[in-house]
C-alpha cells in the first residue's frame, strides 16, 4: 500500500480493503520527537560548544511551549511560537551538526507496526493529540500510505496552514461519507482552528477565513451536540467559535459562547482552558466597555495563569490589565502590571510584544510624573 | 401585660406613634421632604442642569440614598419650576421589568402615553396596547401648578401578553413621537429612571449603549436622570465607565453621592422620629447621640443600613420596655437583633459572610486561600451569589470590596 492517499482510502471504502498501521504511542507523538531531538542535539553539541547557550534557550522555550500546549491545547499563539522555535533549531542543527533538527533520528526504538485487514465500515475517525490528523480504527491509527512519508506530510501540514486546511477538509469529507459524526466534528474543529490561525497570519484575507472557520466550528458544535459528546469537548469547540466570533467582531455572540464554555471549564476544574476563556472574555468585555466585568475576568485569568506557571498567559493578561489601569489614570498600578508583562515577553523572546509594552510603560511613566507634579496620587 | 401593650406603652412614653424608620425612602415626595437632609452641593449641581433639559447621572454605593436624592430632586424641580410659572412634565420610573432597551422604551411609554391619552389619539392607542400586557404599574401623579410629576413603578413581564397580540411596532419611533408631543404640550420633559443601578451592570451597559440616541436627542428640552452604582470591582473601572459615557456626550453632570457624615445621619434620625411625634424635637430620643453615632459607624455611614439598624433596635427596645436606648441598654438590644439576623441565614450564606469578614472583604483581588475556602476556582463563579447578597447582606465599598452587614455577629459567638 506504499504511496496510498486519502483518495485511495476513499476508494478502499468501496473495495473493502485498507491498511492499518498500529504504532507505538511514543512514536505517534511528534512533540516527543521534538523532545528526543533536543536531547540528541544537546549531547552532540556538548556544554562547551560556542552555541550551547543558544541551544539551551531554545530548549527551554520549546519545552515550555510544549508543556503549555499539552496542558490546555494548542493555541494559535503557541503554534506560531513553536514554528519559530523549530525553525531556529533547524538552522542551529544544520549549522552545527550538519542535519536539520527535524531530520535528527528518533531515539525511540519501541516502534511496533502491525498490518491488519478489515471492513472499512468499522473505521472510526478520531483525533490524534500529537499530530491531530491521523485517522483511527477502533482507536488504532490508520496511516494512509507510507508511514514515514505520511508523518513527514503531516508535520509539514501542521507547519503550513494552507496544506493543513486542505488535509482537514479532505478528512472531513471522508468522515462525512463514512457517516462518522464524531470524526467529522473533530476534524471540522481542526479545520476551523487551522482557518482561525490563517486569519491571524493573513490579515488581508482574514474575514474570508474567519467566515469559513465559523462555518466549520458551527458544524462541529452541531455534530458534537447531536452525538452528546463529552461536555468538555463541546465546551472547547464553543470556546474556539467564541474566539472566531471575537475576531469577526460578533461580540455578543462571542460572549455568549465563551460564557457557556467558561461555566463548563469551571465545573470540570479544567484550569488551563478556564484561564484562556477568562482572558478572552476579559478582553471582550474591555472592548465592549464593560470595564467592571473586564477587570474581574482578567484578574481571575491572571490568578489561574500564575497557578499554572504560564508565562505567556501572565504576560498577555498583565498587558491587558496594565492598559486598562493606564486608561483609568492609575499609572502606578499600570506600571506594576506592565513590568510583569514585559518580563514574561522577554523570557519568551516575543520582541514585538516587548516593544509594545515598552511603549505603554513610557506612557505610564510620563502619566505618573505628571500626576506627581500636580500633587495627585498617581 | 401583652407584648403589644408593652410595645405601645413604651412608644407612648417615648412620645412616638410608631417606629418611623424604614430601609427604603417614602415614594411620596411630600413625605420624603420631611425626612430628607443634606446633599445640598449635589442638589445645587443637579437642579439647574435638569432644568436646562440636560442629562444627569447619579452614582453612588448601594444604599447611599440615590432614590431618596432623585425623588427629592424631582420634588424640588417641580416646585421651583412651578414657582416660575413654567410648564414641565416629569416622569419617574421606579422599577421596570426586563434588561433590554426595548423594555426601557416600553417602561417610558406607559406613563407617557397615559399622560397624553386624553389629548392625543396615538397616545391613547399606545396606552391601550401597553395596558394589555400583563404588567402591573402603580402610579402617583402630583400636579404643582403647571408641572406634572408622574411616579411609576412597573412589575410583571413584558413577555406576557405578547401571545395575545399586544404588540407595538417600532417602539422606539413611537416613543420619540410621543416625547415630541409631550414636549409640544409641556415645553420640557424630564425623565428619571431609577432602577438601572439595580440591574446587572452588563445589561445596563447594553441598555445605555442602545439608548444613546434617545439620551442625546432633545438636549435642552428633554433631560434624563439616570442612576448608576459604583462598580463592585474597582474604583478605576467606574472612572473608565464615566469617561466612556462622558466621551459619548451622554451626561452633562455625573453626581457621585458620598456616604453621609455622622452629623447628617443624626439629622435624618431626628427627621424620621419627628414624623412619628406629635411635637417636633431637635433630639433623637429615645436614642442618645452616642448610640446614634455608634450605629452610624456600624452602618458604614450608609443611610439604608443606618435606618435598618435604627428600626430593628428601636422595635426591640420598645418590646423590652427600655427607658432610653443608651450606652447601657444598646449592647443587649443590638446583640438580640444580631441573633435574630443570623438565625435567618442559610448555613452557606452564613459561611460566606464570615469568610468575607475574615478576609477583610471579598473582591476581584481576593486571594487563592479565600477562594479555596469558598470551594471555587475563580471569583467569577461567585458573582451570581454575591449579586444576590449584595445589598443588605454584603455591603459594597468604594474600593470594590464587599463587606458583610454589621448585623452579622462576631464569629466566635456563633460558630456552628
Amino acid at each position: 500500500m506504499q504511496g496510498e492517499t486519502i483518495e485511495d482510502l476513499m476508494a478502499a471504502r468501496h473495495t473493502g480493503r485498507f491498511r492499518v498501521v498500529r504504532q507505538h504511542k511514543n512514536t505517534s507523538d511528534l512533540w516527543r520527537q521534538y523532545e528526543s531531538g533536543l536531547k540528541q542535539l544537546l549531547t552532540k553539541l556538548g556544554s562547551d560548544h560556542l552555541r550551547s547557550t543558544e541551544l539551551l534557550i531554545l530548549e527551554r522555550r520549546l519545552l515550555e511551549n510544549l508543556a503549555r500546549a499539552r496542558l490546555y491545547g494548542d493555541t494559535s499563539t503557541s503554534h506560531i511560537e513553536r514554528a519559530q522555535i523549530l525553525d531556529a533549531l533547524d538552522r542551529l542543527a544544520l549549522e552545527t551538526v550538519g542535519r536539520k533538527f527535524l531530520a535528527l533520528p528518533s531515539d525511540s526504538t519501541a516502534e511496533t507496526v502491525a498490518f491488519t485487514q478489515g471492513p472499512v465500515e468499522a473505521v472510526s475517525f478520531t483525533r490524534d493529540p500529537a499530530t491531530g490528523t491521523i485517522a483511527f480504527v477502533h482507536h488504532e491509527p490508520i496511516v494512509i500510505g507510507n508511514r514515514d512519508d505520511m508523518a513527514q506530510r503531516l508535520l509539514e501540514a501542521v507547519h503550513e496552514a494552507h496544506d493543513a486546511i486542505e488535509l482537514y477538509g479532505r478528512i472531513v469529507a471522508i468522515a462525512r461519507e463514512l457517516n462518522d459524526q464524531r470524526a467529522e466534528a473533530l476534524y471540522s474543529q481542526d479545520l476551523g482552528l487551522a482557518l482561525l490561525n490563517l486569519a491571524e497570519s493573513e490579515p488581508a484575507q482574514s474575514q474570508a477565513y474567519l467566515s469559513r472557520a465559523a462555518a466549520a466550528l458551527q458544524q462541529a458544535i452541531r455534530l458534537l451536540d447531536a452525538i452528546k459528546a463529552a461536555p468538555l469537548l463541546r465546551a472547547r469547540t464553543r470556546y474556539h467559535l467564541g474566539r472566531c466570533y471575537h475576531q469577526s467582531g460578533r461580540w455578543p455572540e462571542a460572549i455568549a459562547l465563551l460564557e457557556q464554555a467558561r461555566e463548563v471549564f469551571a465545573r470540570h476544574k479544567a484550569r488551563p482552558e478556564l484561564a484562556h476563556a477568562l482572558l478572552e472574555l476579559g478582553q471582550l468585555y474591555y472592548q465592549t466597555e464593560d470595564f467592571e466585568s473586564a477587570y474581574i475576568y482578567l484578574k481571575d485569568a491572571l490568578r489561574l495563569f500564575r497557578r499554572l506557571g504560564d508565562t505567556d498567559g501572565i504576560a498577555v493578561t498583565q498587558e491587558a490589565l496594565g492598559s486598562m489601569e493606564l486608561q483609568a489614570a492609575h499609572p502606578s498600578d499600570a506600571i506594576v502590571s506592565l513590568r510583569e508583562a514585559r518580563q514574561g515577553y522577554v523570557a519568551l523572546q516575543r520582541d514585538e510584544r516587548v516593544r509594545a509594552v515598552d511603549h505603554l510603560l513610557g506612557m505610564a511613566d510620563r502619566a505618573r510624573q505628571a500626576a506627581e507634579r500636580m500633587g495627585a496620587t498617581p | 401585660m401583652s407584648s403589644i401593650s408593652r410595645y405601645r406603652e413604651t412608644l407612648h412614653r417615648w412620645g412616638l406613634t410608631d417606629v418611623p424608620f424604614r430601609a427604603a425612602p417614602p415614594e411620596d415626595p411630600a413625605e420624603l421632604s420631611r425626612i430628607f437632609y443634606g446633599r445640598q452641593r449635589e442638589l445645587d449641581l443637579a437642579l439647574p442642569t435638569l432644568y436646562e433639559g440636560r442629562n444627569v447621572l447619579v452614582r453612588g454605593l448601594w444604599g447611599v440614598g440615590k432614590t431618596a436624592f432623585i425623588l427629592y430632586l424631582l420634588h424640588r424641580l417641580q416646585q421651583e419650576t412651578a414657582a416660575l410659572g413654567e410648564q414641565m412634565l416629569i416622569l419617574y420610573i421606579g422599577r421596570f421589568p426586563g434588561d433590554s432597551s426595548e423594555a426601557l422604551y416600553r417602561a417610558l411609554l406607559l406613563p407617557l402615553s397615559e399622560t397624553l391619552a386624553d389629548a392625543e389619539p396615538e397616545a391613547r392607542r399606545v396606552y391601550d396596547v401597553l395596558s394589555g400586557f400583563q404588567v402591573t404599574h402603580s402610579r402617583q401623579l402630583q400636579v404643582e401648578g403647571k408641572v406634572d410629576l408622574q411616579l411609576v413603578s412597573i412589575g410583571g413581564s413584558w413577555e406576557r401578553g405578547k401571545d395575545e397580540g399586544w404588540q407595538i411596532q417600532n417602539t422606539y419611533t413611537v416613543l420619540l413621537r410621543l416625547l415630541d408631543l409631550a414636549q409640544e404640550q409641556y415645553g420640557r420633559v424630564i425623565v428619571a429612571v431609577d432602577d438601572l443601578d439595580k440591574k446587572v451592570p452588563r445589561a445596563v451597559h447594553n441598555v445605555l449603549d442602545d439608548a444613546t440616541d434617545l439620551l442625546r436627542r432633545g438636549q435642552g428640552k428633554r433631560g434624563f436622570l439616570l442612576t448608576g452604582r459604583f462598580t463592585s470591582a474597582l474604583r478605576a473601572t467606574s472612572a473608565l465607565q464615566d469617561i466612556s459615557q462622558q466621551m459619548l456626550g451622554l451626561f452633562s453632570e455625573t453626581i457621585i453621592l458620598p456616604r453621609m457624615s455622622g452629623d447628617e445621619l443624626y439629622h435624618i434620625a431626628v427627621n424620621y422620629l419627628n414624623t412619628a411625634r406629635e411635637r417636633p424635637s431637635g433630639e433623637a430620643a429615645p436614642f442618645t447621640p452616642e448610640v446614634i453615632s455608634q450605629i452610624a459607624e456600624y452602618a458604614y455611614r450608609i443611610p439604608r443600613q443606618f435606618n435598618l439598624i435604627c428600626e430593628k433596635v428601636m422595635r426591640r427596645g420598645a418590646m423590652n420596655g427600655v427607658k432610653w436606648i443608651d450606652e447601657q441598654t444598646f449592647p443587649a438590644l443590638w446583640r438580640t437583633v444580631q441573633d435574630e439576623f443570623v438565625l435567618e441565614l442559610t448555613p452557606d450564606v452564613r459561611r460566606l459572610l464570615y469568610i468575607a469578614r475574615r478576609s477583610g472583604g471579598l473582591s476581584a483581588d481576593v486571594d487563592d486561600a479565600t477562594l479555596a475556602q469558598l470551594d471555587v476556582e475563580t471569583y467569577v463563579e461567585l458573582l451570581p451569589l454575591l449579586r444576590s447578597l449584595e445589598g443588605d447582606l454584603l455591603i459594597p465599598q468604594e474600593d470594590g470590596r464587599l463587606l458583610p452587614s454589621a448585623f452579622l455577629p462576631d464569629e466566635e459567638e456563633h460558630s456552628d
